[in-house]
């Protein structure tokens, strides 16, 4: 029995954390300890400085625990990594804080959520926020919710909206200054979308951006009637911020009914857009719309990558964005004027996007009672799964899918609380997946690797030239992020639909692999590491 | 149209069902406190439900609803039941065994119009008579100089391995598909029994089934039912789209009489699950 107690110890002597400030989250993955937002920094360009596996040891990869979570359904969190443990987020608004040595759980937690929720599209949940020793999550009910890191404990419990009007929330918060950033999910359930930003201490809400504007507003114009009321434009996929514009960047989703136009004729403003607003007060600063007045469900939920680039001999400042409508687009983060924009996935409903940023739209590409063929399909040529971009090889790494689909639609009414999707799509194929390499110059894509199937898998860069990714059937990948060359994979036995992430810990590399309701870790063999000079183990209390 | 009243009768039932404490959780599928479609007869939930079906069930049971890979919905013969809880249930929650799914996010107001819509397609008077003599389908399908069907196809526990278990096929499919299949196999070819052919590096080339592929490895099922696995991108493999292993039973090789005869011996297998 002593032993034991003495083993629970130091297991929880290592999950004390020091209270983690918004410099360090601003330092992104400089410690190569930890991983402390979502993106892995705040550009959300998920590139570790890591090197210690390369692309000629990676063959030797392999995995050193696995964590089974027990749970239904499937992970698509990133976790946060710090002091040797990890949190992590799963299906159903679980949690777990896991000791990174051992694969061995600290803690658990589960939401008693409520019976009468009706959630379209998974009941999933992308991952914590951390901020001084309290992480943050998202519920599937609408919530904000700040926890002990040290326990799992609930210290605060705030209502974003009313589940019930079919709002959900399933993104990992971020954290900026003194805020926690929240969006929003429940496009398909006709809501209002908007972003929020709440106190981190007391949750109090600070501000809330509308990403559909009320009457009086710019932008309401856009709407016919009131159909703004019930125009979407979720925001579930968390943004990226620049600490020294103060502008946070954040993809919104589609606009309400998802198949049907008729009711609500005009651009809906903002959604299908990437907006930039000020950090301290949430007003808009700009927006690019890459969907216009959209009737095939292609939220701009996908991530904004911020990366400072010369192109054409100038510096810019610019936003890296692989469009579930099957675009690609460089954009001047500054003030949202278009760079570069092309197709990265076989795409008919436009025929390229015009100097103006606008879309040229082909004619009889809309939904119809009788089914209308388009690519890419409703879920798009990608979508909430992670890019990477490297800086040195100034390629953005793009999980892309080639599927087309017949879309149906038909007028829909309106109930509150319920389905709102006005019209189905069916996929024409079983398509295929790639990863995929961009240059941000241009849009044009620089070598692939082909997936058996359309993957739904996020992406991981590292400084030593290896680009990670996971594929439908199962296979975590790691490719030369030059070439695209295929250097490793492992056969997890579940899909694969969160991004991976690295971290080194007593010497070592590690790389988290969630699949299915499984987390895996890999690291290469102690006999391919050089041994660490001192062993990194802390001492009980420290 | 009656979805409040429908909504507020559900949220009543889960509020009893909450203040009771018991029961299991409840998920996301839909769920009814009606005995009855409350919807029977309404002409905006026919047209709605006719939508519904067009983008959810037509892939398999045809744009007419009269069955292509999934069974004929407008004979009246439903072999999971027909009356309207049992529909509902049916499309709720799948037909476990079979390529029947359950319905996903359709709300249970979007369910009674698809029973509405259905109910619309039925023939009066119910099932019609099929025609064919099942008994002497059997004596062709089992016989080495007949049809043999069971060459390739298992019957319970009789039969080959190369095509699909017939042991349910009389549930799933309506005579026409059952036909069509026989005549033109490669039209719609289940996942599992793709034509592939597999080329290794030394240029040996393997045609079979493909079981399972991914993008690194593939497994094939050879005509003398040896399951092979090869690994990529050493191996390529070639599908052939349309292309059934399956011999086309054209009137060469089976005249109409033999057909509808065969086809009536597949419509009796229902066999356990």
């Amino acid at each position: 029995m002593t032993v034991t107690l003495a083993l629970i110890g130091s297991l929880a002597a290592s999950a004390v954390a020091q209270p983690v400030t918004t410099a360090e989250i601003a330092k992104g993955l400089a410690d190569p300890g930890s991983w402390l937002t979502y993106g892995g920094d705040y550009g959300s360009t998920r590139h570790s400085p890591l090197t210690q596996i390369t692309p000629a040891n990676v063959e030797q990869l392999a995995a050193r625990w696995a964590f089974q979570t027990a749970q239904l359904g499937k992970f698509e969190a990133t976790p946060i990594v710090l002091n040797g443990v990890i949190y992590i987020t799963g299906p159903n608004n679980t949690a777990w804080a896991i000791d990174a040595r051992s694969g061995r759980q600290l803690w658990s937690y589960r939401r008693d959520l409520p019976d009468d929720m009706d959630i379209c599209c998974g009941r999933v949940n992308r991952g914590f926020a951390v901020l001084g020793d309290r992480l943050y999550m998202n519920t599937l009910d609408a919530h904000l919710l700040a926890f002990d890191m040290k326990t799992g404990a609930v210290l605060w419990d705030v209502a974003i909206d009313d589940y019930k009007l079919g709002y959900s929330a399933t993104s990992a918060p971020l954290v900026v200054k003194d805020k926690i950033v929240v969006g929003i999910a429940g496009a398909e359930y006709g809501i209002r979308g908007f972003i929020d930003a709440y106190d981190a201490v007391t949750g109090k809400r600070a501000w809330r951006f509308w990403t559909v504007p009320g009457p009086g507003e710019k932008g309401n114009e856009t709407w016919e009637g009131d159909s703004w009321k019930r125009g979407g434009g979720s925001t579930w996929v968390t943004g990226s911020y620049d600490q020294a514009l103060n502008l946070i960047y954040w993809g919104t989703g589609n606009p309400g009914p998802d198949l049907y136009g008729h009711d609500r004729e005009g651009d809906n403003l903002y959604t299908d857009s990437v907006v930039a607003l000020d950090a301290d007060s949430g007003t808009i600063k700009w927006h690019y719309q890459f969907t216009p007045h959209d009737t095939h469900d292609w939220d701009a939920t996908e991530v904004p990558v911020l990366a400072d680039t010369v192109i054409d001999g100038k510096p810019r400042k610019v936003l890296l964005f692989a469009n579930r409508n099957g675009f690609y687009y460089t954009i001047d983060r500054t003030n949202g004027a278009l760079l570069a924009s092309r197709p990265f996935v076989k795409t008919t409903w436009a025929e390229k996007i015009n100097p103006d940023g606008r879309p040229a739209v082909r004619p009889n590409t809309d939904p119809t009672e009788q089914g209308t063929e388009v690519c890419p399909d409703i879920t798009g040529g990608t979508n909430f799964m992670s890019p990477a971009y490297n800086p040195t090889t100034g390629l953005l790494y793009v999980t892309s899918r080639e599927v087309c689909a017949v879309y149906y639609g038909w007028e829909q009414e309106f109930v509150a609380g319920e389905y709102y999707f006005g019209g189905a799509a069916q996929r024409t194929d079983r398509g295929f997946g790639a990863m995929r390499a961009i240059d941000p110059k241009t849009g044009s894509v620089r070598w692939e690797f082909k997936y058996h199937s359309p993957s739904m898998g996020g992406v991981l860069s590292t400084a030593s030239g290896l680009v990670f990714g996971g594929d439908m059937d199962g296979n975590a990948i790691a490719f030369d992020a030059s070439t695209g060359r295929h250097l490793w994979h492992f056969q997890t036995g579940a899909a694969i639909y969160s991004a991976p992430t690295t971290f080194m810990l007593d010497g070592r590399q590690w790389m988290l692999v969630p699949s299915g309701t499984t987390l895996y870790a890999f690291a290469l063999p102690p006999g391919a590491v050089a041994p660490a000079r001192a062993p990194a183990r802390r001492a009980p209390g420290k | 149209m009656t979805r409040r009243r429908i909504r507020s009768a559900v949220w009543l039932a889960l509020a009893v069902a909450a203040m009771a404490g018991v029961g299991p959780r409840l998920s996301a599928q839909a769920r009814t406190e009606h005995e009855s479609n409350p919807l029977a007869g309404n002409a905006l939930a026919i047209r709605q439900g006719q939508n519904i079906f067009r983008g959810r069930c037509a892939v398999c049971h045809g744009i007419d609803a009269k069955g292509y890979r999934g069974s004929d919905l407008t004979s009246g013969d439903w072999v999971h039941g027909g009356a309207d809880l049992q529909l509902f249930r049916t499309i709720t929650t799948g037909v476990p065994g079979t390529e029947m799914p359950a319905s996903g996010n359709l709300s249970e107001d979007e369910v009674w119009m698809l029973i509405t819509y259905l109910r619309s397609l039925s023939a009066p008077g119910g099932p019609a008579v099929e025609r064919g003599d099942a008994a002497r389908g059997e004596q062709l399908f089992w016989n080495t100089n007949g049809a043999n069907c069971g060459r390739c196809h298992m019957v319970g526990p009789r039969g080959g391995r190369l095509g699909p278990n017939l042991t349910r096929i009389g549930a799933s499919r309506s005579a026409s598909a059952l036909e069509r299949e026989v005549r033109r196999p490669g039209e719609v070819i289940p996942i599992g029994f793709e034509t592939i052919t597999v080329t290794t590096r030394d240029g040996r080339k393997i045609r079979g089934l493909r079981k399972n592929e991914d993008t690194f490895s593939v497994q094939v099922m050879t005509a003398t039912e040896d399951i092979l696995s090869f690994p990529k991108p050493e191996a390529t493999v070639d599908p052939e789209p349309q292309r059934s292993l399956m011999p086309a039973f054209g009137p060469d090789r089976l005249n109409d009489s033999d057909l509808a005869d065969v086809v009536r011996y597949m419509r009796t297998l229902r066999g356990t699950r």
